[in-house]
């Protein structure tokens, strides 16, 4: 009853507070699977309508780029798996070392992404309001567009947000701030990153291989 | 108990209050927020009815009615329903009754009051910019309209943003923050109807700021998703809203069950009838409403496979809601009844319920459907459920006023007040459901020939309605002044939150609550 007391008069348990944490992290994925599956969902209903003019799209889009991209990708999940394994195990430099890597390989995918961007918009294949690629009928292949910068967009949010936390994590990491009682902050960024490598390995065959 | 010299009401000056992060004072500012958007809401509300009796047919009328009626259904919605129940009575009792100090994430649920506000403010921004769109805003009629829409869609933003904070925050703190020795069993009905709400404010609202993101996305850009000149679907747009909408009106209506079943129990002395049967009814609840939303897209162009199967699920939700409705019912019959205010609100309530309930599954049969949708009569139907859950929350505040503000009020005049709200309301809507069902359509600026009669009498009714929430307001400001000390457990309920002191301190329980299983058995 006194350790009770105790933790009631002094707020809440720090275990109690971790888990609290680690559930409303796995909540929020939740929702935010909810949001992209949407997208998806919208994805499918335009695809099954423009069956060729998708296709025809994603042959244009699709390049060595997106290999790259998905290279990055499978660094910074193995890198954010072996934050949560360093922090753990109170290895110092594995720690910062991994979450640098994330950082590099985030940024290299950042990069990447641009250079895509900016070819699709050379080549004009936009949304309906700006589409002007040479060789299309119809309005499929602008909707592909569409739904592409969707997908493409939010999760560009979600990689921008997760840099900016992945550098106040690195900093703060650099100062031995997090050790494996001290751990939260590292393992409910890994698992939020986690959930933007699976994005991508959804939208990558949807919209580079099919 | 000894006479409480410090609860959470001690600190005063309002920067104690918008800086606090106790659960109870977020509580009760959003309480007071929510009753002045509903206030306004209701205002304009009346206003609309008023406006259809002078049957005003210039431009100049048409346009103040269709901004009156965007006022009314988007405040009512967002601002009050949507957030009513969890954010007022579910952020002040859900910690009480588990025995923790506080929610799991107490500063998150700060900063869900303050984006509520914050859409309250965007939502004013709109309408004051002459905001024409219903709360639906369906495309692609919303793609012309310009910086009132944009206004609109951050303010849905932000509100939606605001709502799965709280259900994410509800969640953890019902699974993880009870104190030690509190079973399942031994949960309130309000804390397991808050739990089955949360999941639709967690997994369905993302779909509702969504799909306002992209209405505005495909304003300002040409996506060509819902515009059909660009190649969109405009059915696209009512998939992704309804898929929050539907559930949205269980959202609201879950935690009135739960409040319902509570108060019915205590105050007819007797434990709740079907307690598994009920709990078990509101996850399902929650899971069919939210697989059902094609029921509002049955008469715009929907298979008729889809329809049949979002019809049957309808039913089934519509077949459970009635199990609890039977299981409180039941509770009631035999007990040793005390007769006050909390009990008669609820009683009104499981009135109401039930005509709402029928009403909106007449409007899930196919065949009925393309008949009534577009009809007052849907109206009728949506405003007897939301004058149910009306009823519930004033019950619920009825039933813990006690605890809430340490003060006794009047039973009587609360019992009169709200007998005259139950009039009013009846009178109000009874003749919307049967001129909807006489093909009046709803959202019309003019009185249709040989329909005036209910129209008048829907005015009447409004006007004895307002009188009825006046006197309730009345009444609760009196007890905040005048009203005579309460005691600790007035009505001999042995939720975890009567054990509190009267009114509770800021952190609920100097010491962990003695569990009344511990006492049963000891």
């Amino acid at each position: 009853m006194t350790a009770i007391q105790a933790a009631q008069s002094s707020g809440l348990e720090p275990t109690q507070k971790r888990e609290s944490a680690m559930f409303g992290i796995w909540l929020l994925i939740g929702a935010e699977t909810v949001l992209f599956g949407s997208l998806f969902t919208l994805y499918t209903v335009l695809r099954l309508g423009n069956m060729n003019a998708f296709r025809q799209a994603s042959r244009l889009i699709g390049d060595n780029g997106a290999v790259w991209a998905t290279a990055y990708i499978l660094l910074s999940t193995y890198a954010a798996a072996m934050v949560m394994r360093a922090v753990k195990k109170d290895n110092h430099f594995s720690l910062v070392g991994h979450l640098t890597l994330i950082l590099i390989a985030g940024f290299f995918f950042l990069g990447n992404k641009y250079h895509e961007f900016s070819r699709l918009i050379k080549e004009g294949l936009l949304w309906p309001g700006l589409f002007s690629a040479p060789g299309f009928t119809g309005q499929g292949a602008s909707q592909y567009s569409s739904i592409f910068f969707l997908i493409n967009g939010l999760l560009l949010i979600h990689m921008v947000i997760g840099l900016f936390i992945a550098i106040r994590l690195t900093k703060r990491a650099m100062l031995y701030q997090y050790s494996s009682t001290n751990d939260t902050p590292i393992q409910l960024f890994a698992r939020y990153w986690q959930l933007g490598v699976l994005v991508w390995f959804i939208l990558f065959p949807l919209f580079y291989l099919i | 108990m000894s006479e409480n010299t410090s609860n959470y009401l001690s600190e005063s000056g309002a920067a104690s209050w918008l800086k606090s992060v106790d659960s109870k004072r977020i509580a009760l500012m959003y309480l007071v927020g929510m009753g002045v958007a509903a206030v306004l809401a209701l205002i304009a509300g009346i206003g609309l009815r008023l406006d259809l009796l002078t049957n005003d047919a210039m431009v100049e009328g048409q346009q103040t009615f269709f901004q009156a009626l965007s006022f009314h259904s988007f405040f009512m919605i967002f601002l009050f329903m949507v957030p009513a129940i969890p954010a007022s009575l579910g952020n002040f009792f859900l910690p009480l009754q588990l025995g923790a100090s506080n929610v799991a994430f107490p500063r998150l649920n700060r900063l869900s009051f303050y984006f509520w506000f914050a859409g309250l403010l965007l939502a004013f921004l709109s309408m004051h910019a002459g905001n024409i769109l219903r709360w639906t805003a369906l495309a692609p009629a919303s793609l012309t309209e310009g910086f009132p829409f944009v206004m609109m869609v951050f303010a849905v933003i932000t509100l939606g943003v605001s709502v799965i904070i709280t259900g994410i925050n509800f969640t953890v703190t019902i699974q993880l923050h009870r104190a030690q020795g509190l079973a399942w069993s031994d949960l309130p009905l309000f804390a397991w109807s808050l739990q089955a709400a949360a999941i639709i404010q967690i997994f369905a609202t993302p779909l509702l700021g969504g799909a306002f993101a992209l209405l505005l996305l495909e304003k300002m850009m040409g996506l060509g998703l819902f515009d059909p000149a660009l190649g969109g679907d405009a059915l696209l747009y009512q998939q992704l809203f309804w898929f929050f909408a539907r559930p949205a009106l269980f959202m609201a209506l879950l935690p009135a069950f739960g409040i319902i079943g509570d108060t019915v129990s205590v105050m007819s002395r007797r434990p709740v009838f079907g307690y598994t049967g009920q709990v078990v009814s509101f996850f399902a609840i929650s899971f069919l409403s939210i697989l059902s939303w094609g029921g509002h897209l049955t008469s715009s162009g929907q298979s008729i496979a889809a329809s049949t199967m979002t019809s049957f699920l309808f039913m089934i939700l519509v077949a459970i809601c009635f199990n609890c409705i039977l299981s409180w019912l039941a509770t009631l019959y035999k007990g040793s009844i005390q007769l006050n205010a909390a009990l008669v609100f609820s009683l009104f309530a499981i009135i109401m319920f039930p005509v709402g309930l029928l009403a909106a599954a007449a409007l899930n049969i196919m065949s009925l459907n393309s008949q009534l949708s577009g009809s007052l009569f849907a109206v009728g139907s949506n405003h007897y459920l939301l004058g149910a859950v009306l009823f519930s929350l004033l019950a619920g505040l009825y039933y813990w006023w006690p605890k809430m503000s340490g003060k006794q009020i009047n039973e009587n005049l609360s019992m009169l007040a709200g007998l005259t709200l139950f009039i009013g309301l009846n009178i109000t809507f009874l003749p919307q459901l049967i001129a909807g069902a006489r093909g009046l359509p709803r959202g019309h600026y003019q009185v249709i020939e040989g329909m005036a009669a209910s129209q008048v009498v829907s005015v009447i009714g409004g006007i004895i309605a307002v009188a009825g929430l006046i006197g309730v307001i009345v009444l609760f400001i009196m007890s905040v002044k005048k009203g005579a000390r309460a005691e600790d457990n007035p009505w001999g309920a042995s939720s975890l939150e009567w054990k509190a002191t009267t009114p509770p301190q800021t952190e609920n329980f100097s010491e962990p609550p003695a569990m009344h299983t511990a006492e049963a058995s000891s």
